[in-house]
Formats: structure tokens, C-alpha cells, sequence
């Protein structure tokens, strides 16, 4: 790993979006605003490539980013659907405070994902606090910059800020607590577990663990969801692939009592999540609770890699990737449909595959997939995530979740049986959105049909 | 090496881009139908150079951590009677849908032919993830098909049908997942393993495929779906796709040995072949007639291949050739249930009668079906519910092969009811004018069932003797 080159890599997104924020925009400057992200992008697209598989360099005595070939294999993801999205954002929205945010969000979670690695082996081993501070000043740049991109004039949009801004404060000032913590020198094996507890509540009140959750589903209604789509992919997945790491190795040190907290944590997730969402009415709350049944998955599948003793993690990996794709590109779709801003409620879809059918069988495809329904990629890591749970011997778990999976295919189909019904349709404002989703949608049924892709992806 | 059965599987499919290019009726349905014949062509050669065939086509997922999962295809006997069986269904369904289906046409051949590669990826699926991806993806074309082309109460029907079969399905999942877990994943390995709870995991399995089969108390979604679903279709659902449950069930569970599950089978499905038996005599609907009669028909099956399990060689044989003979008889039947409802323009039996006069094609085809599912001999249906009843009586249970009887005789009530009230007597309610005969592809469509019904009864020791006892 040239860590070098990773630098220029984490910094870039930011150059490039900060001087948006100091831009006017004006609506013929699109073409103008796509050749500048574009641009971006093929260069970190390079410096991926050469920071990956060029020669080794390091910065300091251990290295400073490090990453496991699961998370090459997100990184790639990341960067190529994180341009796809970013592109909606500048089609949708146009705003050019929201691509300056977008970039930089991609920044921080840039750096959350190099320093997992060092970040761990220097809370265990070499107790290092510059390799400490970096996963919290990447932390702390997403959020800035989230707020930057959930910004809304609507007071709906305001309330949610305020309630996100909250959670974000109380859960930043856990991670350093739990951080911190692991500097102490005095009854380590009393306080590491407290500190490890400290550290994966706070990284779970981010992905909208509950009961941490109340902020997610007043987001998704307020902010633009171009924004919410970008922010979801790229945020979240970052997130939870850094807790994913570090919670394998911090698995052996923590209390058995707090797992137990954090399963139970996690049905709830699941339960509350998935349940709430088929009593919704309105799709981006129906995404959002969605957004929280996942947050309970990912949980159970990170004690279940945590209890195998798995370094690296495919499976959490795979699945909030695939899953996260599908659900920032419904919101795209969605977002698209949507008549001045008012979002979408179920029936408002009737007729839609008879008015839109590429927008209307995109839709299905999405869905599909977050419903786990092969030969879509959802299937594979649903398979993935109960094969995990039945080798684990927590047969129990593997039917809660089956179960909630159940609850999320049928309001997949509330909405896809919609689609095929008569009505009035609402109409596509803005035909180029659709055309990156047409590569989501063709990721996911490839992801389905030929699953080691992912792994290539990887370097393996 | 040429993977030729997987070819065959997508065959269809990729030949469905062919259907949404051509514009014309008449083209796309020829296409479909060389696309399907073609497919048969090619496994039929597969089966006879070789006997049983198996082919390895790479890995599905190689880089996993606990466990690989090898792509393996395989043809044998009984996969191939089931594919002839969904092959002379489909090509009967495909020429009668030419009349039946006037809207969106184009998308009706699609999403059959996606439906044919599913239907076919699962007979020729060795391994199980693969084998449950067909599974899973059989639902989603066949759920738009009722509820694009279904009657009134489609969008609820099509829901159950979704909902119902999906989540026993969600069950074989677990089990195939804790399978996948101890390093199971072909059919062949199941009989291997020793050290994991059998009998659990294929309760799991026996869920799903038996609410596929359509079995007592797991069919409530089998009437609404089947007579909600449009004619050609209920006939694809009712003759193939909840053959795939008994059929999965003999390739699944018997090759496990999980005895006890056996007995609880074999008792639901003789349980079942009353309950629809006794429900399709007391009906007026005459789809719902069918689907019933599906429900007892599908009894019959999985009694009989759980005595085979329990060791008789008799049932077993019966029990899947019945899987054949049941497919063409009763695709015949909801062909001739949806002509006559289309004829008469009602469901309701009460208001049809004395049809005979007008429409002799359909009359006789009707005749058929009604006395195959009755078990007359020398039609498709006898030879297989006669070897149950034979392997009943065979391992000594004499109450079994009783009960069995007595819903032969039940079916044989409800068929000739059937056939006597549309076209024999005249109608209850009194009716404006008698119909008349219904257009050439609808007689032709059926004319292949009805062809299929004689033939398979009359040379049934073939079928038995080629396809079936070198491989049981």
C-alpha cells in the first residue's frame, strides 16, 4: 500500500468540493459540474489502482491505512456507484452545496475505511494515538458534511436535521469516550470491555440501531433524496464495514452480557424495522424503516463473523452493499417521480408500469433484490447471512431473521403489485436518471448470478 | 466441454429476445414453440446418448469461507419424464394461448418462456442453491402471469400464491443454509451424511414442498391461484408447477431416509386426496372443480411416494409416473374448464349443459380428461394410481390402499359430474342460447393433451421400463 498516494486519494474529493461551496449555481452549468466530478473520479479511480497494487511505502513506523481484500472490494464498489450517485445528485438537485458536501462525505468515509485496520491493531496492540484519531476526524467529516447534504428549507427536513445533529453529537461523544478509554492504563481488564461497548454503541446509533433510530425515517422524508440515496451509500456502507472490522477483533475482549444486549438490540432492529415499514403509507418512510431492519441484519451478521473468528468480513460487506445499492436507487426512482417535493405514497405508483415500464421494471428489480428473491444479488446475501447464522448454531436467529425477511418481501410486493395495477401514474420528470441505474440494476442481477465477482473485485 | 443441459435450461429464455423483437402473433408463438422443442431436442439427446448425464459447470461460489458451492447439472430417468411433461404441457398451452390471450401478448410469451427455464432449471438442478434459485425465480414470472392476464380476485390470489409459497420456501432456505453450513450442497451428498439432524431439516423441506404440492392443510392458496390464473396458465400451474414439489420430494426427502417424516407424509397426503376429492364433488366453479381436484390428485402422489420411501417399490413407480400422468390429464382438464367458461361465459356449472351438441371436439377431449383422472384404463391415470394402491397393499397397509380406492371412486364422481353436467345434461339454470364450438387453436392445443393422455396410457411399461427402474 502506497500510503502516499492513499493521502492524495483522501484529500482530493475534499479539494475538489470545497471551492463548490463558494460557487453560484446556475442550471446550464450541469455539463460543466459532471466533467469537474468526472475528472475526480477517473483520478481516484488511478490512484486507487496505484495505491492497491503499487509498491509499498509507508508513512509512519506502522502503517497508516491498511486494508483486507474485503474491503479493497467495497472500495471499488464504493467509488464507482459513488459516482453514479453523485451524478443523480447533480441531475436531480444541481445544488452545488450538495455536491460539495457529497465530496467530502466521500472523503471521510475514505478515511474510515484505510484507518479500520491500523485503527484496531492500535487499540489492542500498540496503543498508538495518532492511529486512533484518524477513524474520528473521518468520522467527524462525514457528518459535517452530511449535514451539508441533508440541509432542507422544509421544516420536516429542519426537525430531522436538528434530531440527526443530536444523535451524531451524543454517538461521537461515545466513540472518543470508548476511545479514550483504551488509553487508560489503570484496570485494563475492567475498562476494555466498557470502552469496547462505548465504541460499537456509538458506531450503532449512526447506522440507526434502535433505539437510536428516531432521526432515519424523519430524514428520509425531508431531505431531498438524491442526497438521502448518496449519503445512504456511501455513508452507511462506510460505517458499518469499520464497525464490521473492528468488531471481530474486539470480540474476544467484551462482555458476554453486552451481546446479548446487542442481539436483543438487534431483533428489535429488525422487528420495528421491518414491521413499521409495511404499515407505511409513504415509500421514503417505508425506505427508512427499511434502512433500520437492515442496521439489525448487519448486527446479527457481525456477532455471527465476530463468534467464527472471521479476520475479514465478506459477508457484512456483501450484504450492506448490495442492499444499500438497491435501496439508494428506489430513492433515486422515487425522487424522480416525485411532484414538487411531496413524497410519494403507495398508490400513488397504480399504473406505473403501464405509463413508465423501464421505470416501473427498474423498480421491481430493486425491490426484488432488497427482498432477497433470486437471481437478484439480495438472494445471495440473505443466503449468506443465514449460512452464517446455521454455522454459528444460533438456529434461533436464523429464524427470527428469516422470518423478517418474510415481513420484507411482502411489502416488496405491496409496492411491485402496485406497479401492475391500473391507475394514474405520476410522471418521470427527469428521463437521465435513469440511466446509471440501469448499471445498479445490472450489478445486482450479475452479483446474483456470479457472486465471486465481488471477491475478483478483491483481489482474489 | 459444452454445458448442453444448461444451454437447454436457457435456452428459452434467450430466445425470448427473439419473441420481443418480432412483432407479429403468429411469429412470436412459432418461435416459442421451436425455442421449446428445441430445449427438449437437446436434453432428449443428452438422455439417450448417455443414460444419466452430468455435467459440471464451474462454481457458483468458490471464495467462500466455510463451503463451495459446485454448479451441477444432471438428466436422468425421472428428470426427463418431468421435462417431456412440462414439454407436451407447454406446447399445448402455447398453441391454445394464441386464442385465449389477446392483450400484451408479447410479454404473455416472455414470461412463459422464463417460466419454462425455471421449471426445467428445477428437474435439472443438482445442487441446492441453484436448485432453490429456480425454485425462487418460478415465482416471480408466474405471479406477474395471474396478475397481468387473472380473473377479478387476481390481485389477491396472486398475492397468497406469492406470499404462501415464499415463505415455506423461506423455510427450505434455512434448511438448505444449515446444509450449506456442514458442507452439503448436492442432492447426491444427502445420503452421505450422518452427523446432523436429518429428520429437522427436511421438516424444513417437507414444509416448502409440500406447500408447493398444494398438500392439506398447506393448499390454501391452490384454489384461489389456479382458478383465478388465466386458462393456459392455470393449466402450467396445476399440470408442472406443483408437480415440482412431489418431484423435488422424491429427489430430497427419500434420498435422505428420514423415516418418521415419512408416516406424517403419507397421512397428510392420503388426508388431502379426500379433502379435494370431497371439495371438487361439492363445487359449482368448474375451475375451482380442477384446482381441487389438483389438491387430491397431488395427495395421491405424495402418498404414494412416501410408501415408496417406506420401501415399496410399487408406490414409488406409481407415485411418479402418476407426477406424468397427472401433468398431461389435468392440463387437458383446465383447458377444457377454461374452454367451456369461455364458451358459456360463466363459471358456474349449473348454467352449462348439453354442450355436446354443438362442440364434439371439445365434448371429447373433455370425455378424456375426465375419464383419465376418473382412472379408467388404458388412459394416463390408471397406471400410476393402480401401482399405489398395488404397493399399498404390497407393505401391508391395507387401510391406506382402501382409503385410496374409495377417492378413486370420489374422483370418479367428480369427473363424470363434470363432464355430465357441461355437456350431457341439460342446464339447471335455464340459459339464452347453447354456445357453439370454440376455434381451431383452442381444439389443437387440446387435441396434443388429449393425444398425450391415450398414448401415455396405452404405453406406459415403456415409460416405466426406459425412464424409470434404471434409476430407482
Amino acid at each position: 500500500m502506497n500510503e502516499w498516494i492513499v493521502l492524495l486519494e483522501i484529500i482530493l474529493p475534499v479539494l475538489f468540493g470545497v471551492p463548490l461551496i463558494t460557487v453560484r449555481f446556475r442550471d446550464k452549468e450541469k455539463e460543466k459540474m459532471m466533467v469537474y466530478v468526472t475528472l475526480l473520479f477517473a483520478l481516484l479511480i488511478v490512484l486507487n489502482i496505484f495505491a492497491c497494487y503499487g509498491e509499498q511505502v509507508t508513512l509512519l513506523d506502522h502503517p497508516l491505512f491498511e486494508i483486507s481484500p474485503s474491503v479493497r472490494a467495497a472500495l471499488w464498489v464504493l467509488l464507482l456507484f459513488g459516482f453514479l450517485f453523485i451524478y443523480e445528485i447533480i441531475v436531480c438537485d444541481g445544488s452545488y452545496l450538495r455536491v460539495a458536501s457529497a465530496l467530502t462525505l466521500l472523503s471521510g468515509s475514505l478515511i474510515l475505511i484505510y484507518t479500520s485496520i491500523p485503527f484496531t491493531n492500535s487499540l489492542l496492540v500498540k496503543k498508538s494515538l495518532v492511529h486512533s484519531i484518524l477513524p474520528i476526524i473521518g468520522l467527524e467529516t462525514m457528518t459535517i458534511s452530511s449535514i451539508g447534504l441533508y440541509f432542507s428549507e422544509k421544516r420536516i427536513g429542519i426537525e430531522a436535521l436538528v434530531k440527526y445533529i443530536l444523535t451524531v453529537l451524543v454517538s461521537s461523544s461515545f466513540i472518543v469516550i470508548g476511545i479514550l478509554l483504551f488509553f487508560t492504563e489503570y484496570n485494563t481488564d475492567f475498562l476494555m470491555p466498557i470502552a469496547t461497548a462505548f465504541l460499537v454503541t456509538g458506531i450503532s446509533m449512526e447506522i440507526g440501531l434502535v433505539p437510536f433510530h428516531m432521526w432515519l425515517p424523519d430524514v428520509s422524508m425531508g431531505v431531498p433524496p438524491s442526497s438521502i440515496a448518496y449519503s445512504v451509500f456511501v455513508g452507511d456502507s462506510s460505517l458499518i464495514i469499520f464497525l464490521a472490522i473492528f468488531s471481530v477483533s474486539l470480540y474476544n475482549i467484551v462482555h458476554t452480557s453486552f451481546i446479548a444486549i446487542m442481539v436483543i438490540l438487534a431483533l428489535f432492529s429488525m422487528s420495528i424495522g421491518e414491521i413499521s415499514a409495511l404499515s407505511q403509507r409513504v415509500l421514503r418512510r417505508m425506505l427508512g424503516y427499511s434502512i433500520i431492519s437492515d442496521a439489525g441484519y448487519i448486527i446479527v451478521g457481525v456477532i455471527a463473523e465476530s463468534m467464527l473468528q472471521m479476520k475479514d468480513p465478506w459477508m457484512v460487506t456483501f450484504f450492506v452493499l448490495t442492499s444499500n445499492i438497491a435501496i439508494s436507487s428506489i430513492y433515486i426512482i422515487l425522487g424522480s417521480l416525485e411532484k414538487d417535493g411531496i413524497p410519494l405514497t403507495l398508490d400513488n405508483l397504480k399504473g406505473l408500469y403501464m405509463a413508465q415500464p423501464i421505470a416501473a421494471i427498474l423498480l421491481s428489480i430493486f425491490f426484488l433484490s432488497m427482498a432477497g428473491i433470486p437471481p437478484f444479488a439480495g438472494f445471495y446475501a440473505k443466503l449468506y447471512i443465514l449460512s452464517y447464522l446455521m454455522e454459528t448454531f444460533e438456529y434461533w436467529l436464523g429464524y427470527v431473521a428469516a422470518f423478517f425477511f418474510l415481513v420484507c418481501v411482502a411489502y416488496s410486493l405491496l409496492v411491485i403489485f402496485r406497479l401492475a395495477s391500473q391507475g394514474e401514474a405520476p410522471e418521470l420528470k427527469n428521463k437521465d436518471v435513469l440511466l446509471p441505474l440501469f448499471f445498479s440494476a445490472i450489478f445486482l442481477i450479475l452479483l446474483g448470478l456470479w457472486p465471486d465477482l465481488f471477491y475478483v473485485l478483491g483481489g482474489i | 466441454m459444452i454445458p448442453v443441459i444448461f444451454l437447454a435450461t436457457i435456452l428459452p429464455s434467450l430466445l425470448s429476445i427473439l419473441v420481443f423483437i418480432a412483432r407479429k402473433r403468429k411469429t412470436q408463438t412459432i418461435i416459442a414453440l421451436i425455442s421449446i422443442l428445441a430445449s427438449y431436442t437437446i436434453i432428449s439427446a443428452v438422455y439417450i446418448t448417455n443414460g444419466k448425464a452430468r455435467e459440471f459447470l464451474g462454481y457458483y461460489s468458490e471464495k467462500l469461507t466455510f463451503y463451495k458451492i459446485p454448479i451441477v447439472d444432471y438428466v436422468d430417468g425421472v428428470s426427463f419424464l418431468m421435462i417431456t411433461a412440462t414439454m407436451l404441457v407447454y406446447v399445448a398451452i402455447i398453441i391454445y394461448s394464441f386464442s385465449e390471450i389477446r392483450e400484451r401478448y408479447t410479454s404473455y410469451t416472455i414470461l412463459i418462456l422464463l417460466l419454462y427455464t425455471s421449471l426445467i432449471g428445477v428437474f435439472v438442478s443438482e445442487t441446492l442453491p441453484i436448485f432453490y434459485i429456480y425454485w425462487e425465480f418460478m415465482l416471480i414470472p408466474s405471479t406477474l402471469l395471474i396478475l397481468w392476464w387473472g380473473g377479478e380476485k387476481r390481485y389477491r390470489s396472486s398475492i397468497k400464491f406469492f406470499l404462501f409459497t415464499h415463505a415455506s420456501s423461506l423455510l427450505m432456505l434455512l434448511g438448505i443454509a444449515t446444509l450449506a453450513a456442514n458442507g452439503i450442497v448436492l442432492v447426491s451428498q444427502l445420503s452421505e451424511c450422518r452427523d446432523i439432524n436429518m429428520l429437522y431439516i427436511m421438516s424444513l423441506f417437507a414444509i416448502a414442498l409440500l406447500t408447493k404440492q398444494g398438500i392439506f392443510p398447506l393448499h390454501v392458496w391452490l384454489p384461489d391461484a389456479h382458478s383465478e390464473a388465466p386458462t393456459p396458465i392455470s393449466s402450467i400451474l396445476s399440470g408442472i408447477l406443483i408437480e415440482t414439489g412431489g418431484y423435488a420430494f422424491y429427489r430430497i426427502i427419500l434420498e435422505t431416509g428420514a423415516l418418521q417424516l415419512l408416516y406424517v407424509t403419507a397421512i397428510l397426503g392420503l388426508l388431502s386426496a379426500l379433502y379435494g376429492g370431497i371439495l371438487a364433488f361439492k363445487e359449482n366453479d368448474v375451475k375451482r372443480i380442477a384446482a381441487y381436484s389438483s389438491i387430491s390428485h397431488a395427495g395421491y402422489i405424495i402418498t404414494g411416494l412416501s410408501l415408496g420411501g417406506l420401501g415399496s417399490f410399487y408406490a414409488l413407480v406409481g407415485g411418479l409416473f402418476h407426477l406424468l400422468s397427472h401433468a398431461v390429464s389435468k392440463g387437458l382438464f383446465f383447458l377444457v374448464s377454461g374452454t367451456v367458461y369461455h364458451l358459456f361465459g360463466t363459471k358456474d356449472i349449473r348454467k352449462m349443459g348439453l354442450l355436446m351438441k354443438n362442440a364434439r371436439y371439445t365434448s371429447f377431449f373433455g370425455l378424456i380428461s375426465s375419464l383419465s383422472l376418473a382412472g379408467v384404463p388404458l388412459l394416463a391415470c390408471f397406471p400410476g394410481e393402480f401401482m399405489i394402491i398395488v404397493g399399498g397393499v404390497q407393505r401391508r397397509y391395507l387401510e391406506i390402499s382402501l382409503i385410496l380406492v374409495g377417492v378413486l371412486i370420489i374422483s370418479a364422481a367428480y369427473a363424470l359430474r363434470f363432464w355430465l353436467k357441461i355437456f350431457w345434461h341439460p342446464p339447471e339454470i335455464l340459459i339464452k342460447a347453447l354456445p357453439r364450438e370454440t376455434d381451431l387453436y383452442r381444439i389443437m392445443g387440446m387435441a396434443v393433451l388429449a393425444v398425450a393422455i391415450v398414448v401415455i396410457g396405452i404405453f406406459f411399461t415403456l415409460i416405466i421400463d426406459y425412464l424409470l427402474i434404471p434409476f430407482l
